[in-house]
Parts: C-alpha cells; structure tokens; sequence
C-alpha cells in the first residue's frame, strides 16, 4: 500500500510506502493519525499548513465485498474549527483502495492563484491545469471530465462554493450506476479546504490495477458472503426492508411521529405536511413518474438505497434524495413539495453545498425574518445570491452559526459550530449527546440513536450518554473500515464478522478486542487533536436555547447535565 | 373504545391505512398487532400519540397508534 503526497506549493506529486505505524489505520482512522502528527491543530484552515486527506477504509476496493467503498475526507475543519472526517459513497473509496492508495494526502497552498486536476492510475499520478474549470458547478465539472476520461473514472470535485472557500462547501463524488456527482462529503466545509488548495477535482482511473492480495481468501471470501447473506435477510436492509423500499426517507414518519422532526427552524417536532415529503410519498412518486428506486451507489452494493428523482416528464432532477435533505431543505424551511425540495438539492449538489448546513442556515435566515417559511422562490434566491457571491450568499454559504450571529437569531442549531442534522436533539435526547460531544460536532453520523428508541426512551435522561458513547464506538469502526452505515446490522451483531473480514484481508490474527481498541484509539486521537486545538469541555455543550426552549409537541428540552456528558469522553 | 391506527413499511398488506377500530378493554398493543396480523417480531417501533410504547403496554385513552418497521436513520 501507498501513500501519495500532493504539494500544491511546488505542484509535485510523490509516492511513498506506508509507514509501519499507519499500517492498521484507515479511513477516518488513519485521517485523525495524520492530521495529529502532521498539522498544528491551531493552524489556520484555510491556509497552507492544513491538508487534506482522501482515505479508503480498510476493508476499500475488494470486489465480492458489499457496502465497504466509502470514502474518507479530512482536515481542519473550517466550520468546527476541530479535526473533521467526512465521507461519502459512490466510486472513488473502491477505486483508491483498488489501486493500493490508503491515502492522498493533499498539502501546502498554490503559489498563485490558479486552478488544478489530480489524475491518479495505476500508472502513477500527476496535477494538471484546470483553470478552464473554474466556477463550474460539480455536474458541469463532471460532464467535462467524463469527456475528457470515460465515464468509467471516478471523479471527487468541488463546486462554486469550495472555490469561494465558504465553510458550507463540501465534496462531491461521482455515483457508480449514474456517474453524477450525486453523493457528497458534505459536512465541515472540506470542500472549502479543498478549494484553498487549488484543487478542483481528482479523476481516479483503476482500469489497469490488479486485484488485491488476500492474506487468508478463504475467511474473507466466507466472511463476505455471510454479510452479504445477512444483510440481505434483514428486515431493515433487504429487499422487503425499509432502507431498500424507501432508502433514507424511511426515518421521516417514525420521527415525525415522536416529535423530532425539524420543522420551521427547529421551532417544533411536527410537520404538518409530513405525508407530502415522506419515504411513501417519495416512493409512489419516483415510480408514477418513471424514475428509480432501489439504485446502488457503490458497485457491489446489496442494499440499494438511492433514487434518481425525476420530474413529471421523467428528466431526472437529483440522485439521490435523502432525509437529510428532505428534512433540511424541506419541513425545516416549511417546504412539504418534493419537487420544490429536489430541485434546491441540486442547486445545493451543483453549487457544492451541504445540504443540511444550507437548509440550516436558510431556515436561520427565515426566522430572522428575511423571508417567510414555505417560501420556495425565496429559498432558492439565497442560493443564487450564494450563486453569485453577494455579502447575504457568503454570509448563508458560510452556515448556520454565522448566518444566525450577524442576523441576531437565538435559536441556532449548532453544535461546534455545525448544523443540526435531521434529528431535533431535545426529542432524540441520545443524538444531542453525540452532537454535544462527537469531535465532529453536530453529525448524525457520528453515533444516531434514532434506530434504538425501543431500548433507550427518546425523551428521557436516563441511558443516554452509554448509547450514544456505544454508538460512537460503532461509528468510528465503520468509518475506519470504510463500511457503509446502513450495512451495520450484521457487524454489529456480531464484531467477530468485522474481524474476520480484517483478517482474511491482512492476516493480522486480530481479536474483537483489537478491533474494540481501535475504535477507542480513534476517538481519543481525534479528541487530543481538538484539545490541542483549543477546545475543553466547556464546548461540550449545545446551545442554551435547546436546553431551555420547549418543544412542541412534548415540549421536551435537552436537558442532559454538563457533568453527564463529560462521562462520555472519561477514558480518551 | 376507538382507535385509530396506521401501518408502515413492510409491515403488512394494510401497509399504509389509517384505520379506526374498536378495542376491547384491556387490550395491548400485542393484542393489537394480532388482530392486524402485524408480526410483531417485524415492529421496530410502536408510536401512541407520540409516545414510544412496548408491545404489552395497554391500548387507554389513545387516539392514534402507529406501527412502523425498524429504521437505520438518514
């Protein structure tokens, strides 16, 4: 395995072997190792002495394996001002694991201000000019590439925003079935990291590259075929399950049920117009109109989860539309039209925004007044004005906790100065734990408690700093493997599979006990990177107005004592 | 005694319907489910006007129950 260096001050690309110290770390792992031994932690983001780094998970580019090609990106974030990892589907985690990458680590700033390609192969990797490219949108940008590489590349770009250096400006990917930038690295402003590099997007061309060695084929072949086996008998992830019926959107009823959903800027649990935007909806929508349903992301992929929305003419709009985003862009801003949503998705896709700190800072924005809930047009100028570069677009473009500062709102949804994901914390008490707490500020993906309500009550203090700490744990191993997070189930169950699949791909004779301490070490490095950064546990916290504003329709608060959440990082 | 109830997901033929039925005194939610030929094993979550229930809990002075299958998140 390699590791490739891209300085962008004296544009040379290098190749070296990995350091024995790395050889177990991936992904986000190996991302939260390099940042802590390379980078100031009180470095500026945006400045020369940040990287960035692209990493596969351990277990990324291993044909007959389902679900493990996720891409890790990080750096200092510019929205957090902490250690970041943010990752995402599509092609490029399998094709930098396929081609022996376990990491590129990008560093150092452009002498001018000048624009660049990274082309990776088998046969090495060099940086081109992409000036042509400039202020492109990432569907643009790919369209382009794809011309110029095949449509079989994977391509990792950034939009508009990420050029701008704004802190809402994330990372596209390129889909497997549908080749578009549909999936992003989007949260903590890596794409804005990625801009001030100068680097506009990496084209990844693993055509000529061998398969990777096994070190035991027959444990990991069996280990495969059982995950994948089980991951198709279950009811959350097969075939008859709900993430493959309805993907993501799934989540929208059951939290719009239990009075979590973010609604009107976080302003009550309930949408009234749920029925118009949930996964049922979005479903019968999708086939009435003649679009997809059941699209994988990554080749391999058993799940299936995405959907290629379409309009009423069957010209597709965005793939693939999320919760998240349905959520952010929909009942957060008090839009209950999934036409109305899908297309401010791929304005957001196009611009390289993420679409939960836009739909956040737009909400913000609403409540300040400076336009009304359920207003689409208006939803939509704000992200022409982020669009075109006006002060009120770079204000929106740099998110939530910003926006709701100069506009003097009280109700900011942050945590580390990123926004809320879908999930209002003061009704889904076990995720306001992880926001508070995650290095990664408020993310979801971090450790959700949304799939555990049967054993731990929602709106309760009790169990919810164990569940979110044991959610954290889970996290982080998936995202050092590169596994997806809806691939869980089977791992989690049983962690020895997870071990045998490591195993059979290394032969490094772990037990479940090393793969526990990884896990462990994972959160405690990233935790020492922020401490060095600056951050305590006084910003272990969410925002006041969460613990003291009721809401409807249980009027809960997050109401989890400072010296409660302190436990969850006792030991790291 | 009335009640309305949805089912979601994969949960059934009924998957979908707001129905108002008429219950029993007594009854749980596990009664319930049988009657709706939910299969219990299946529920990921039992919602009773906004409040997450257990399977044994009593079906009392509630207007809506919502049976949903189990969820991952987004």
């Amino acid at each position: 395995m390699k590791i490739l260096r891209v300085d962008m001050n004296r544009l040379d690309v290098r190749s070296e072997a990995v350091p024995a110290v790395y050889e177990r770390f991936g992904g986000r792992a190996l991302i939260a190792h390099l940042l802590l031994d390379e980078i100031d932690p009180a470095c500026e983001p945006l400045g020369p002495g940040n990287k960035l780094i692209f990493a596969p998970g351990l277990l990324g580019g291993l044909p007959g394996l389902s679900s493990a090609g996720r891409l890790s990106v990080g750096g200092k974030s510019p929205l957090t001002g902490g250690v970041k990892e943010a990752n995402a589907g599509g092609m490029a985690g399998d094709k930098l694991g396929h081609l022996g990458l376990k990491a590129i680590v990008v560093e150092g700033k452009p002498a001018e201000d000048r624009l660049f390609l990274l082309h990776v192969t088998e046969r090495g990797a060099h940086l081109l000019p992409a000036d042509d490219l400039r202020g492109l949108g990432n569907y643009d940008t790919v369209a382009r590439l794809h011309e110029r590489y095949g449509d079989e590349v994977a391509i990792i770009s950034i939009g508009p925003a990420g050029e701008r250096g704004l802190a809402g400006a994330g990372i596209a990917v390129t889909e497997d079935l549908t080749k578009q930038p549909g999936r992003q690295a989007a949260r903590g402003g890596l794409g804005a990291v990625m801009g001030s590099k100068g680097l506009k997007a990496v084209i990844i061309d693993d055509s000529d590259a061998p398969s990777l060695p096994l070190a035991d084929e027959d444990l990991f072949r069996r280990a495969a075929r059982r995950f994948a086996k089980e991951l198709l008998e279950s009811p959350k992830t097969g075939r008859n399950g709900s993430m493959h019926l309805y993907g993501t959107s799934s989540t929208m009823l059951p939290v719009n049920e239990i009075g979590a959903l973010p609604t009107r800027n976080f302003s009550t649990g309930r949408f009234e117009a749920v029925e118009e935007i949930c996964g049922p909806r979005l479903r019968e929508t999708i086939l009435a109109r003649g679009g997809k349903i059941g699209v994988r992301c990554m080749a391999g992929c058993v799940i299936c989860c995405c959907n290629v929305f379409v309009d009423e003419n069957g010209v597709p709009i965005v793939s693939t539309l999320q919760y998240e985003t349905l959520v952010l862009l929909g009942s957060n801003l008090g839009i209950g039209h999934l036409d109305d949503i899908a297309r401010l998705n791929y304005m957001c896709n196009d611009l390289g925004l993420d679409s939960i700190e836009m739909g956040a800072a737009i909400g913000v924005a609403m409540e300040a007044g400076l336009a009304k809930f359920g207003d689409v047009q208006a939803a939509m100028g704000f992200l022409h004005q982020v669009k075109e570069g006006t002060v009120l677009g770079r204000l929106l473009g740099n998110g939530a906790a910003v926006t709701g500062r100069v506009l003097g709102v009280n109700r900011i949804p942050v945590a580390r100065g990123q926004a809320f994901p879908a999930y209002d914390p003061r009704a889904l008490k076990g995720n306001g734990v992880t926001y508070a707490t995650s290095a990664m500020g408020a993310d979801h993906t971090a450790g959700n408690a949304i799939g555990h309500v049967k054993m731990v009550d929602p709106l309760s203090r009790e169990g919810q700093i164990e569940l979110s700490r044991k959610l954290q744990r889970v996290a982080a191993m998936l995202d050092m493997t590169g596994l997806c997070l809806f691939a869980r189930p089977p791992v989690v169950d049983d962690p020895q599979l997870m071990v045998d699949l490591l195993n059979g791909r290394y032969g490094w004779g772990w037990t479940v006990e090393d793969l526990e301490q990884a896990e462990e070490d994972l959160l405690r490095t990233e935790r020492e990177f922020n401490r060095r950064a600056g951050f305590t546990e006084i910003h272990d916290r969410l925002p006041e107005s969460f613990c003291h504003e009721p809401l409807p329709p249980h009027n809960a608060v997050f109401d989890i004592p400072a010296e409660e959440l302190a436990k969850v990082s006792e030991g790291l | 005694m009335g009640v309305e109830v949805q089912i979601h997901g994969g949960l059934g033929s009924r998957v979908g319907r707001l129905a108002r039925l008429e219950i029993e005194p007594r009854s749980t939610m596990r009664d319930l489910a049988r009657r709706l030929s939910i299969p219990l094993e299946k529920v990921g979550m039992i919602v009773a006007d906004g409040r997450l229930c257990g399977a044994d809990d009593l079906v009392e002075d509630v207007q809506r129950i919502s049976f949903f299958p189990p969820i991952m998140g987004g």
